[in-house]
């Protein structure tokens, strides 16, 4: 028989195109799809300024406006198309490092959004350069730096926040920083000082911010009660609020999950089947309670990740990672995305991930959140304890 | 300060994997020549925004009202679309418009047929649905042309893609498969077997009696080009039947037919039964050959016309792999046709190990047995 592995290496080469069937629907009155729940005074001040940027589309005015009305749409419906209808918005600008203040500001959020880093941070720097008591700058590009792993640019910035903002903001911002270059326990009791004191007064979302931050820290220093207590409180203040906290959940889901408590995951989380992170800990947790629907949550996250690679999104690969990994059985493939993501981001979340994928497949691919972990001197008890089990895989073989 | 709220409220999303994705259309075009033929799926969403679909402003979209919107939504994408062969603007009109379910919503899927004044392969498409409304909108294009399947994504800094249909990829697609058909002969023991009993007795043949030399090498040259091509061209035949699944054989039965045609070749040299017409015997296991191999490559999902490509690459390969191998063989054979030597140290000895080998072949597929180490 020859060797026909190449020909199946070309039917491969043809990719996976997963062009869906046509159909005729079965009456006129079938409904096809149902337009996102947006409060109609937004949506009437968007249709407004539409227009007005048709009228005068070199006002920078108001296309600041209608791109940060699209941002409000894009939080309120938790749809990622409104930020590419900001984006739109102020595209007359493109990539012109010339572009005024407030339109480098909203571009270098969009950009974060979808993990274009450095090009977040070159708007942001540019803002700080003609204007350095900008708060909003300095604090988007903290958080750049924490994602990315620039933890003494994060200090930086955080600490630019200190005459600039609210106590909260900057005493949570570096606290948080503080938490992840060896000074955990401090850090969690200026955040218990700073969630007691003048924070009363701040707005309920800093708080909630706040409080994530808080739940974070403790759990990584397992204080699992404490944790338990942040995240519970910062969700009730969601839950006041009416408003969607989709990284509060995220963090909340994975505490549980580590705690066992998949019951709780699955009920909790079933009302947002749309989001991708909060359905991936929902599928995890149907998973180990072996869920009826646990194959079909799993084959939706598995559609939807194909759908995202396919448009060359990055924005997945940590989630995507993820799931390889806990729903998909696929370590190997959990590896490879987990090494992806590492290369851009760096939170606790990232490492451990990298670092379970690489305890599954082989312990050596490790190395980089190893190094990465011991030189900054996170604390963080599931990192240690997977670091434990690494020195022993590494030391059998 | 008040910006400084907004933007903690709008980091706590950061990282997050949202609802639904961002805006995609799927543009599936297949080029045939000057025509041009395909799919279009847009979201309603998007069109909702482009042109409104929502005629009674219920938020929900209806069947019935993307109907009413037929045409304003094939002409809204068709101007933003654009097929050109060398710089000619191609035809492209919508067909048809239906539905078709992706992971983020319902989508209008437009079918399309348009024609290339002239064909050229010079095709350059020029996309911009959206763009100026939806700035992370993403045309992701599927485009095939004679079984070659390429993908690309249009973006706002993407708009206009080019490609060469004449490119020389088709032909290096070929060029394996020929290389593979050299390579199936060469390590198929089959066919060089089955060769072997088919040429061996080209330069001699033997009569009631005796042995006659074959007259001279223009003769033989012609017989054995008449033998292996007869065989190769039923080869192609069953191979493509069989592929294409329009014939389907238990290949149990056929690998053992194929061995029963090298015993039938070999025995046929030492007590004749076919002496003239060589070339029908072998067309005809030609034929049972070809179906042999054909469950491999139609497993394969290779499109049709790539298929018929490869195929014939392929089987000009079969045939190149055969004229080599006869001919290192034939002229050493032609020079020794009279002698003894060829005849009853060749000839004879030769055929009656390819029947051998062959039986063996033909148990071992009939019974499923192994009993040769190979």
């Amino acid at each position: 028989m020859p060797d026909l592995r190449w020909l199946a290496a070309i039917a491969l080469i043809a990719p996976g195109w997963l062009c869906a069937q046509p159909y005729t629907p079965a009456s006129p009155e079938t409904v096809l799809e149902t337009l996102p729940d947006t409060d109609p005074a937004l949506t009437e001040d968007i249709r407004q300024l539409q227009q007005a940027v048709g009228r005068r589309p070199e006002s920078i005015e108001l296309r600041t406006e209608l791109a940060e009305r699209y941002i409000a749409l894009a939080r309120q419906t938790d749809d990622p198309r409104y930020n590419g209808y900001a984006q739109a918005a102020i595209s007359i600008w493109q990539d012109d490092p010339q572009a005024p203040t407030d339109i480098l500001l909203i571009r270098a959020q969009l950009s974060q959004r979808r993990h274009a880093f450095d090009l977040a941070k070159a708007d942001l720097q540019q803002v700080l350069e003609r204007d350095p008591r900008n708060p909003q700058a300095w604090l988007t590009l903290s958080v750049i730096e924490r994602v990315t792993g620039q933890l003494a640019n994060a200090h930086k910035a955080c600490a630019a926040l200190l005459t600039l903002a609210e106590t909260l903001v900057s005493g949570t911002c570096l606290a948080d920083i503080a938490s992840l270059t060896g000074k955990a326990s401090e850090a969690l009791s200026t955040m218990d000082r700073l969630l007691q004191g003048e924070a009363a007064a701040s707005a309920p979302h800093l708080r909630r911010w706040a409080l994530t931050i808080r739940g974070e820290i403790a759990w990584r220093l397992g204080q699992s009660t404490l944790a338990s207590e942040a995240f519970e409180n910062g969700l009730e203040l969601a839950r006041e609020a009416d408003q969607f906290d989709g990284y509060l959940l995220s963090a909340w889901a994975d505490f549980m999950l580590e705690q066992g408590r998949h019951r709780a995951v699955d009920a909790r989380l079933k009302p947002y089947p749309q989001s991708d992170a909060l359905l991936l800990r929902r599928a995890i947790a149907a998973r180990h309670l072996q869920h009826p629907a646990a194959g079909e949550m799993a084959d939706t996250l598995r559609r939807r990740f194909a759908a995202s690679q396919r448009r060359g999104d990055e924005v997945h690969l940590r989630e995507h990672a993820r799931f390889a990994l806990d729903v998909d059985n696929r370590p190997a493939d959990a590896l490879w995305l987990a090494q992806r993501n590492w290369a851009t981001q760096k939170e606790p979340a990232d490492a451990v991930l990298l670092l379970r994928a690489a305890l599954a497949v082989n312990p050596s691919a490790a190395e980089p959140a190893i190094t990465f972990v011991r030189a900054t001197g996170l604390q963080d008890v599931r990192v240690e304890r997977l670091l434990l089990e690494l020195d022993e895989a590494l030391s059998a073989a | 300060m008040i910006r400084t709220l907004l933007t903690v409220a709008l980091l706590m999303t950061c990282g997050q994997a949202l609802a639904h994705k961002p805006s995609d259309s799927y543009l599936s075009l297949e080029l045939s020549g000057r025509s041009v033929t395909g799919q279009w799926d847009i979201a309603l969403r998007d069109l909702e925004l482009a042109i409104g679909l929502d005629a009674d402003a219920d938020r929900r979209i209806t069947w019935g009202e993307v109907r009413q919107r037929e045409d304003a939504i094939t002409s809204h994408a068709l101007s933003h679309l654009q097929v050109s062969m060398a710089g000619q603007t191609c035809t492209l009109d919508p067909v048809d418009l239906r539905i078709a379910d992706h992971t983020d919503g319902r989508y209008a899927a437009i079918t399309l047929r348009g024609d290339c004044p002239t064909y050229n392969p010079r095709l350059v498409l020029r996309y911009d649905l959206l763009f100026q409304r939806d700035a992370q909108h993403r045309g992701l294009l599927r485009l095939g042309w004679r079984g070659r399947v390429e993908s690309a994504i249009f973006s706002p800094a993407r708009r206009e893609l080019a490609f060469d249909l004449g490119e020389t990829r088709p032909l290096r697609v070929a060029w394996q498969y020929l290389l593979e058909g050299l390579w199936h002969v060469w390590i198929g023991l089959d066919h060089l077997l089955f060769l072997a009993g088919l040429l061996l007795p080209l330069v001699v043949r033997r009569e009631a009696g005796g042995f006659v030399p074959a007259p001279d090498a223009r003769t033989v040259v012609h017989e054995v080009l008449l033998v292996v091509t007869s065989f190769t061209l039923a080869h192609f035949a069953a191979l493509s039947l069989a592929t294409l699944g329009l014939v389907d054989l238990p290949s149990r039965w056929v690998e053992s037919a194929v061995a029963l045609t090298i015993v039938f070749a070999a025995l046929n040299n030492l007590l004749p039964i076919v002496r003239r017409r060589l070339w029908l015997v072998a067309f005809g296991f030609g034929l049972i050959h070809g179906a042999g191999y054909a469950s491999v490559l139609s497993d394969l999902g290779l499109s049709a016309t790539s298929l018929a490509l490869s195929l014939l690459a392929f089987n000009l390969g079969v045939e190149g792999a055969q004229i080599i191998v006869a001919a290192l063989f034939l002229p050493a054979a032609f020079l020794l046709r009279h002698s003894r030597i060829y005849q009853y140290g060749v000839l004879i000895p030769g055929s009656l190990l390819v029947a051998l080998i062959g039986m063996i072949w033909c148990l071992e597929r009939m019974t499923n047995q192994s009993l040769m180490p190979w």
